[in-house]
């Protein structure tokens, strides 16, 4: 047995684009235990509900999060529109369930790089990166935004997606297919990515049940938890799918369910296009959130399950908003799978679970 | 075994064109949609500040009193709240992004105050105000008032109040008003206007009763050719679509529309005609007051109860007032006694535009004709209230 030593790990480190911060108690070259702590970027969301009416405040949920940011205002509308007792019209809920989807693709691809990064591959990095730039540019012609869309509202979509482009999308997608899967191909066949990912950072299923984990992190260790399933946001329910499971619960499990996921995004979009009902894409919302009106929503954002709580105060402002991100839940996951690893397997375990710690701290 | 098997992908970028665009040789394509820079059209602009208050970020400031809006541009998000919110729509989204800047900028843009082309977004407020010399506060004519409510739901800042019962009160909070013009666009029966000075007003509501009142007569004739028109609001259920746009245009839910039937409670309606406006297949007449014909007992007592008062402070008289000429939505409605109206209303100003303004008779008609295209259906009534020496003024440069 060698000395206990604690290395600091972060909020600065070269894997990390967003700052946490680990203690991390090693012995030799073994972490022992993982202390997490974050506050490195609060940004007040909260209380500035209190100062932007429900209509402002959708642009600032958005902005949370430059990855999944489609899927908060979603959430923020729904929890709004609940609040509200809004029904939106058909064809904007399949607008958001394609874009949100969308969304989903490029949170992965982006994450894909990341990682192969995290590893030191770069070329790989930089090709998962040339493939998602396709998407973001998808983005940009139907929503005019290529990280921050600003296109859900409350009551439905402020721009109507025109059925040529959602054609335009499909085949679009269609297209890089191919080119996604000769580079997912990379990351499940390369004896080094496999050497650096295979058997590391297993987390069990009854750990991963016990800890609460969500998204790919829960799905990767055989749990068949996806909100799209069992929540009713969206039209997912006739678009009829089945989640994405890996039973090892290592790295390259949780890699693999996100590889598959992109596939299944690509053939949602299709489907949900195929299926695209005519009609308005907003209603009009007038008057305030009744005091005491609360709606609490769950999403399946790209990373799990992400929590939105909306409460009226009788004005165009709200009483509360809560927000509670996937990240949140994984990191008691992380801290487990910490655990007992090599040291240099850190970064590659604190990028496994797709970390955003923006979103976590809001 | 998984060794090099990056090498396919690498071998296949060999061969395609770059990824990358060579920025700033080759310029960026924009998309139609690309929300790039804030951009305003001056002219169309009314300083109402609603893009202000849309405003998550507090960018930009609309200063009514001297006249400038401006934007900082390192605040921006470019969320397009404000463009969305613009209610002359003189805001766009640019496809272009602001210079790169060391310093945080503030671009102000004189806006001019005082607009002379007869402007789709202006004209509901420029005449008002260059009548009232200066843009007074918001007013309604409450002789035509119905209370529909209907100025108050449109209104984006709250400002106004609107009750039927227990008693009849329509309240602005000058204040709050932002003097934007979307409640005088939305108002059924043009009641409602800027500039507010005693004048305007009385001329307004005088003109239209001493009109109404010399052609009573051949009014009550027509109602009498033609017995069969029902009072209040009426449905040709033949050319009916069921569309159900006038049951949602309704303030007071008075109508219900199911497949193939159409039903209008004639108790509750107030006959603000908001629902014809919203017809589209021109399928609703209304009949405001029954036009004297048999069947309309409810409706004209009810409305001379609620005008009685308001008549004797004024000193207008009753009948006259009861006797209301039918109010007209379309050119294509009009019957003929209103047309010839309309004539001698457009010839008055014709004569005003060639004796005070020393125009040729053709630059005249020229003129007249202009005005009348530049100027919507809905606002002509109120033109004419004014009467055509105003009207010759405003349309003489």
């Amino acid at each position: 047995m060698g000395k206990k030593t604690i290395i600091p790990f972060g909020p600065q480190h070269p894997v990390l684009p967003e700052p946490i911060h680990l203690d991390l108690v090693v012995e030799d070259e073994t972490v022992v235990e993982a202390i997490p702590s974050i506050g490195y970027i609060h940004r007040g969301l909260e209380k500035l509900v209190e100062k932007k009416d429900y209509n402002q405040m959708v642009y600032v949920v958005e902005r949370i999060c430059g990855i999944c940011s489609f899927g908060h205002g979603w959430g923020a509308c729904l929890a709004i529109e609940g609040a509200m007792n809004v029904e939106i019209p058909e064809r904007a809920e399949y607008l958001r369930t394609i874009l949100h989807e969308l969304g989903r693709i490029h949170s992965h691809l982006l994450w894909l790089g990341l990682m192969a990064d995290g590893f030191g591959f770069e070329s790989l990095f930089n090709h998962c990166w040339r493939v998602r730039e396709t998407v973001l540019d998808l983005f940009e012609k139907n929503t005019g935004g290529r990280v921050v869309f600003s296109i859900c509202k409350v009551g439905g979509m402020r721009q109507d997606i025109s059925d040529e482009n959602l054609k335009e999308m499909v085949e679009v997608l269609n297209g890089i297919k191919k080119e996604i899967k000769s580079l997912t191909d990379v990351f499940i066949n390369d004896t080094s990515v496999k050497n650096r990912m295979v058997g590391v950072g297993v987390l069990t299923k009854e750990e991963a049940e016990e800890l609460c984990a969500v998204g790919p992190t829960v799905r990767g260790s055989g749990v068949a938890q996806d909100l799209r399933l069992t929540d009713t946001h969206g039209v997912y329910g006739k678009l009829g799918f089945e989640p994405i499971v890996e039973e090892a619960g290592d790295c390259m499990a949780r890699t693999k369910v996100r590889i598959r996921e992109v596939f299944q995004s690509i053939e949602l979009i299709e489907k949900a296009v195929s299926m695209i009902p005519e009609g308005p894409v907003a209603v009009n919302v007038k008057g305030n959130v009744e005091d005491g009106a609360e709606y609490m929503v769950r999403l399946e954002q790209p990373r799990g399950e992400a929590f939105y709580y909306a409460r009226g105060a009788g004005s165009k402002f709200l009483k509360r908003m809560r927000v509670r991100t996937p990240t949140n839940m994984n990191i008691p996951a992380l801290v487990k799978t910490l655990q007992g690893c090599d040291l240099a397997d850190v970064p590659i375990l604190v990028l496994t679970i797709d970390p955003c710690i923006s979103c976590t701290e809001r | 075994m998984g060794v090099f098997t990056i090498g396919k992908v690498l071998v296949d970028s060999l061969f395609k064109k770059t990824a990358c665009r060579m920025y700033p040789v080759v310029p960026r394509e924009w998309e139609e949609r690309t929300r790039g820079a804030v951009g305003i059209d001056i002219d169309g602009c009314v300083l109402c500040g609603m893009c202000q208050r849309a405003c998550p970020t507090n960018a930009i400031t609309v200063d009514r009193k001297a006249a400038t809006w401006s934007i900082e541009r390192m605040n921006c998000i470019q969320c397009r709240g404000c463009v969305d919110s613009c209610p002359p729509k003189c805001l766009i989204m640019e496809q272009k992004y602001t210079e790169p800047n060391v310093e945080k900028v503030i671009d102000t843009f004189d806006i001019p105050q005082k607009k002379k082309a007869p402007k789709k977004d202006a004209e509901g407020k420029a005449p008002a105000a260059d009548a009232a010399g200066g843009d007074g506060p918001l007013t309604c004519d409450e002789e035509t008032c119905v209370y529909c409510g209907l100025c108050a739901k449109a209104c984006p800042a709250d400002a106004l109040e609107v009750t039927r019962k227990p008693e009849k009160v329509w309240k602005v909070d000058e204040e709050a008003c932002v003097k934007c013009g979307v409640c005088i666009d939305k108002c059924p029966k043009d009641s409602l206007s800027f500039g507010g000075a005693a004048a305007p007003a009385e001329k307004a509501e005088k003109a239209p009763a001493e009109e109404a009142k010399e052609e009573a007569p051949a009014e009550k004739a027509e109602a009498a050719a033609a017995p069969a028109a029902e009072a209040g609001l009426a449905c040709a259920v033949d050319d009916c679509v069921f569309c159900g746009a006038c049951a949602e245009a309704c303030p007071v839910d008075a109508i219900k529309v199911e497949d193939g039937s159409w039903e209008v409670d004639k108790d509750t309606c107030i006959e603000c005609s908001a629902c014809v406006d919203q017809c589209p297949a021109n399928c609703l007449t209304m009949n405001v007051g029954g036009e004297g014909a048999a069947p309309a007992e409810e409706a004209p007592a009810e409305e001379a109860k609620d005008e009685a008062p308001a008549e004797d402070k004024k000193e207008a008289p009753a009948e006259a007032m009861m006797e209301k000429a039918p109010r007209v939505h379309r050119f294509a409605e009009m019957d003929t006694e209103l047309k010839e109206r309309i004539d001698g209303f457009l010839g008055e100003v014709k004569e005003n535009l060639v004796k005070d303004h020393g125009m040729s008779e053709e630059e005249a008609s020229k003129r007249v004709e202009a005005a009348l295209v530049a100027s919507r259906v809905k606002r002509f009534p109120y033109l004419m209230g004014r009467g055509a020496k105003s009207m010759a003024d405003e349309i003489k440069d």
